[in-house]
């Protein structure tokens, strides 16, 4: 015990030494750096990368030279923390998502595909969700379906009608049936189950979207830029296909696809299983 | 197919150890600067 309170003690003691505060703070300065520059190369924003060296290096310099001897050496801090809160503030929707990535649940915590039922589930699922898509897109019945684990935000889940239904082509065509009061929204499926249907979902502000694509695509692309989802997406107009994930869009999809992406969504070690 | 993999994890690597360098410059930069 003796021990224990004497180490307890000697810890504000060791704040006191120089090597451990300049090992903390260059860490820290280190890891706000490293983090700032890796969102702006994972965001093609190399220029800014340049930028920010250059801005740093020369504030740093001038810095040196006017203020020499004077102490105010501290205020230089402000200059990168400047720029750090610069590029939280423009890459904020790229942050929002590298923190729900984390926080996302691997495939063995996934509780509602049990392991032992689970290889027949999640393939009547697929079959399932393919032949709705197949049907809705022959017709020319617009959707919107989102894959999504139990991380969605629950503003988007209560922005809609709560489901709690098992999956199956005649349900998810009846929800997106025209006229229908559910037919607008999307329609969230969690796992085994219709979660929910008539969500409403943040649209893309991206540019770089064809012009062809409507309302509905943006939404489902926007969904998928902040979280870890997958969207599914049937064309009112073409009865087009198209599967979104991490911000991006996969037009024409066919069945070998969309199956493609069901089991990736419910995880091909499960379904596997008992081949 | 294996050898493009590889190059592209190895480049990747590379990479990410540049960025590395240059986020532990910049912090001792930084510390110095502050210390001065």
């Amino acid at each position: 015990m003796g021990n224990i309170a004497d180490f307890i003690k000697s810890i504000p003691e060791a704040f006191n030494s120089p090597a451990i505060t300049i090992t903390l703070t260059v860490l820290t300065l280190f890891l706000l750096f490293y983090y700032t520059l890796s969102i702006l190369k994972r965001n093609n924003a190399r220029n800014l990368i340049l930028i920010f060296t250059l801005f740093i290096l020369v504030t740093g310099i001038i810095f040196i030279l006017l203020g020499k001897d004077k102490g105010y050496g501290w205020i230089y801090f402000f200059i990168p923390l400047f720029f750090i809160i610069a590029v939280i503030i423009m890459f904020a929707t790229e942050i929002k998502r590298d923190i729900w990535d984390t926080s996302a649940k691997k495939p063995n915590e996934i509780k509602h595909i049990e392991k032992g039922t689970g290889n027949n589930n999640a393939n009547v699922c697929i079959d399932e969700i393919i032949k709705a898509l197949q049907n809705m897109s022959k017709n020319d019945v617009g959707a919107i379906i989102i894959l999504a684990s139990s991380m969605l935000p629950k503003a988007i889940l209560d922005s809609g009608v709560a489901i709690d239904a098992d999956i199956s082509s005649a349900l998810i065509e009846s929800i997106f049936f025209p006229k229908t009061p559910l037919h607008d929204g999307a329609m969230i499926i969690n796992g085994t189950r219709i979660q929910s249907a008539g969500c409403f979902l943040p649209l893309s502000q991206e540019l770089n979207i064809p012009k062809d694509l409507g309302t509905r695509h943006r939404a489902g692309i926007g969904i998928t830029e902040t979280i870890n989802v997958t969207s599914l997406i049937v064309s009112e107009e073409t009865g087009i296909i198209s599967i979104a994930q991490g911000g991006k869009i996969k037009r024409y999809a066919d069945s070998e696809m969309l199956r493609q992406t069901l089991k990736e969504f419910y995880w091909q070690d499960l379904i596997g299983q008992n081949k | 197919m294996n050898n493009d993999k590889k190059e592209s994890f190895g480049k990747k690597f590379i990479k990410s150890v540049q960025l590395m360098i240059l986020a532990l410059f910049l912090a001792v930069f930084v510390f110095v600067v502050m210390n001065y």
